[in-house]
């Protein structure tokens, strides 16, 4: 592979970081798969959308607005919704976060209509060459965003009292619950930061580094999962490596075999690890 | 006892009887006639199932505004029954079942695009209602259904002219003619791929760089490296607007400034320069219908069609699915029946202005429409080709890009 190519690979990898942070916090700490997961990434940049529509609202600047806003809604999901759906079975909160899924389709569909929108920030629209690699600075800021955040998720976890009560709750929560973890309130603050980064990461990824449509986060959400899987169950750090790995996976396969087989080849690679190794690149003993 | 169980008997039978009369095929016990659509109202084609149901619903109310359509010396009212089929061909073939065998569709209205026409076309044929539509390009019809089509008709552009007229346009931009060509790999991009490779070496053109993905890809670094790398000045593009918005997004930041590039489905409806902005400025694309050139329904279509299009290029989208279902009207007039097949032998006969244009089916049941290209300036389409009346003059390189 040549520079510019293993340059594409990371930035590539960069933005499968920024859009699986979300969704490996949820899954790690809640164990379960929030299948509303890639429509909270579309609806951040819609959110966005409205804001700049209406207010002319800087996407950037939209972010102090549209994170809290998903972090209430998550933790509102959670506390007053998911939890008692968690209480009967992990099968039922498939089904709860899929509900999730429509409903938010729907409702942007309603609002926006089926026509693809795309947030506007002239300063990120162009390229940067360095050394003769060149790069979209749409591309720079996801990674920088996704790194900041991993990094950020990771010190939080491991270094804070407020992280330690999550570990534990992921690990046992009843055992958590007993040492006296408010469990219900953990799980409700980590779906609500959970849904905020997804909000986050959608404004950037997709709602300026792509375009917004109603059911177009369910392709994020697969590769969001990708990264997930590949990462290991409740690894900050597996997340970026997963990221990476499967953003340089993707640039090769499409040097050898074209554009036409990179999805293929991603998910062929990742099949092909997870059968030798289930557990992912760091399985469920790192934080 | 006797005469109670022969009461319940003789009423049993005569519900029954009912029933079965009030969900037959083509019924008339109601007054009126069933005509059925499954259009993409949701997913990635619901940018276009918006855009024609409009002018499917338009056609019918201004028939039933008149007391309904004369069918067999009785004036009869439609019903349109639409279905969303969520821009899935899977579902959209079965929703055609669903019209004719659940809801009494005498005829059906088409749907969008190969992926979603031809299931639909083949589940018509096998019931034996006719199927008429548009937004389907005639050669994909063509090459799918030959001369076996009996009850499925399209009308819309021919690619193979299309195409040519898109190369035409490129020699008016005055380019070094070495195209890099981006496509999904549905019907359409094939289609296009196909006809491209044909047409392109004929005109002095080279195709430097292709790319044919998958729908829903959203990486294109490094075939817009290769591209620029090859020294393409033109780029064509035939992709749904997510997959073309990122290529288009691409291109600008990667420094990719070509002096004519066209983004077939993607830039052909007025969300692409909304969704775009400036990036979108110059990037031509595929037409079939221009305001410039003064159709004599012309007045009539802008008035009751102008909340439902953004632009030029919307509004003849909406006046296809108009004309679409004032076909399927007029068949059902002149056969003067609810019989599918008396309708459909209508549809084979005619030939007749509408406000999209001529419509005159072959023995391949097909169409043909005069296309177009237009090119977006100040967020409105330009016609640049065929030069003459309306059109405008192109403008290159690609503003949005540079």
């Amino acid at each position: 592979m040549t520079v510019q190519n293993i340059a594409n690979g990371l930035l590539q990898g960069g933005v499968f970081i920024t859009v699986a942070l979300g969704l490996a916090l949820v899954f790690g700490t809640l164990r379960i798969m929030n299948l509303a997961h890639g429509a909270l990434l579309v609806g951040g940049g819609y959110l966005a959308y409205s804001l700049q529509r209406d207010l002319s609202l800087d996407p950037f600047v939209a972010l102090a607005i549209v994170v809290p806003v998903f972090f209430v809604g998550g933790f509102v999901l959670q506390r007053y919704y998911l939890s008692y759906v968690m209480d009967h079975s992990a099968e039922a909160v498939l089904v709860a976060t899929f509900g999730v899924a429509l409903v938010l389709q729907s409702t942007y569909a309603q609002i926006f209509t089926s026509d693809v929108r795309s947030l506007r920030a002239d300063y990120v629209s162009g390229g940067v060459n360095f050394l003769g690699i060149q790069a979209q600075v749409i591309d720079l800021v996801s990674l920088a965003f996704g790194i900041t955040c991993a990094l950020a998720m990771y010190l939080a976890l491991t270094r804070t009292r407020a992280g330690a009560a999550v570990r534990a709750t992921a690990i046992d929560p009843e055992m958590a619950s007993a040492i006296g973890i408010d469990v219900r309130r953990v799980f409700s603050v980590t779906l609500g930061i959970g849904a905020a980064l997804a909000a986050a990461g959608g404004l950037i990824v997709i709602g300026l580094g792509q375009s917004l449509s109603p059911s177009g986060g369910v392709e994020w959400l697969v590769k969001s999962f990708a990264v997930v899987v590949l990462a290991g169950v409740g690894s900050v750090p597996g997340v970026v490596v997963a990221g990476f790995t499967l953003g340089l996976v993707q640039v090769a396969g499409t040097q050898v075999v074209g554009n036409s087989y990179s999805n293929l080849i991603v998910y062929g690679a990742l099949f092909v690890f997870l059968a030798v190794r289930p557990t992912g690149l760091f399985g469920e003993k790192s934080a | 006892m006797k005469w109670k169980r022969s009461a319940l008997l003789i009423a049993c039978t005569v519900m029954a009887a009912s029933v079965m009369a009030a969900v037959s095929l083509g019924s008339s016990t109601s007054g009126e006639v069933v005509i059925g659509a499954s259009l993409p109202l949701t997913g990635a084609l619901a940018p276009f199932g918006d855009l024609y149901l409009p002018g499917y619903k338009q056609a019918v109310a201004e028939a039933n505004a008149k007391g309904g359509l004369l069918v067999g010396g009785q004036k009869m009212k439609i019903q349109l029954k639409v279905l969303d089929n969520k821009s899935d061909g899977t579902l959209a073939a079965r929703q055609i079942r669903t019209l004719v065998e659940n809801d009494g569709a005498v005829a059906l209205l088409g749907a969008v695009g190969p992926e979603l026409n031809i299931p639909q076309a083949a589940t018509a044929e096998s019931l034996h209602v006719p199927y008429v539509t548009t937004s389907m390009p005639i050669l994909p019809w063509r090459l799918t259904g030959g001369t076996t089509r009996r009850y499925s008709w399209a009308f819309f552009f021919d690619p193979t002219v299309a195409i040519q007229y898109e190369l035409k346009g490129a020699q008016l931009a005055k380019t070094n003619k070495k195209i890099a060509f981006f496509a999904d790999n549905d019907g359409d991009g094939k289609a296009w791929n196909q006809l491209l490779s044909a047409a392109a070496p004929k005109l002095g053109f080279k195709i430097v760089h292709k790319a044919t993905v998958p729908t829903g890809t959203t990486d294109y670094r490094s075939d817009v490296q290769e591209a620029k790398a090859a020294g393409a000045q033109i780029v064509m593009a035939i992709m749904q607007a997510p997959d073309g918005i990122a290529l288009w997004k691409q291109m600008k930041a990667l420094g990719f400034h070509p002096k004519y590039a066209v983004c077939d489905k993607c830039g052909s409806n007025g969300a692409w320069p909304v969704a775009m902005g400036p990036t979108g400025e110059g990037t031509s694309t595929v037409a079939f219908w221009t305001a410039a050139q003064r159709h004599p329904a012309l007045a009539h279509v802008q008035s009751v069609f102008k909340k439902n299009a953004k632009s030029d290029i919307d509004l003849g989208l909406v006046v296809a699915g108009y004309t679409n279902s004032l076909i399927v009207l007029d068949a059902i007039k002149n056969a003067g029946s609810t019989d599918p097949s008396a309708i459909n032998d209508a549809v084979a006969k005619i030939n007749k202005d509408y406000p999209f244009a001529h419509i005159k089916f072959d023995k391949t049941h097909s169409s043909p429409t005069p296309s177009l290209v237009e090119q977006w300036q100040g967020g409105k389409p330009i016609l640049i080709y065929p030069r003459g009346q309306g059109a405008g003059k192109i403008k290159t390189p690609v503003q949005g890009l540079k």
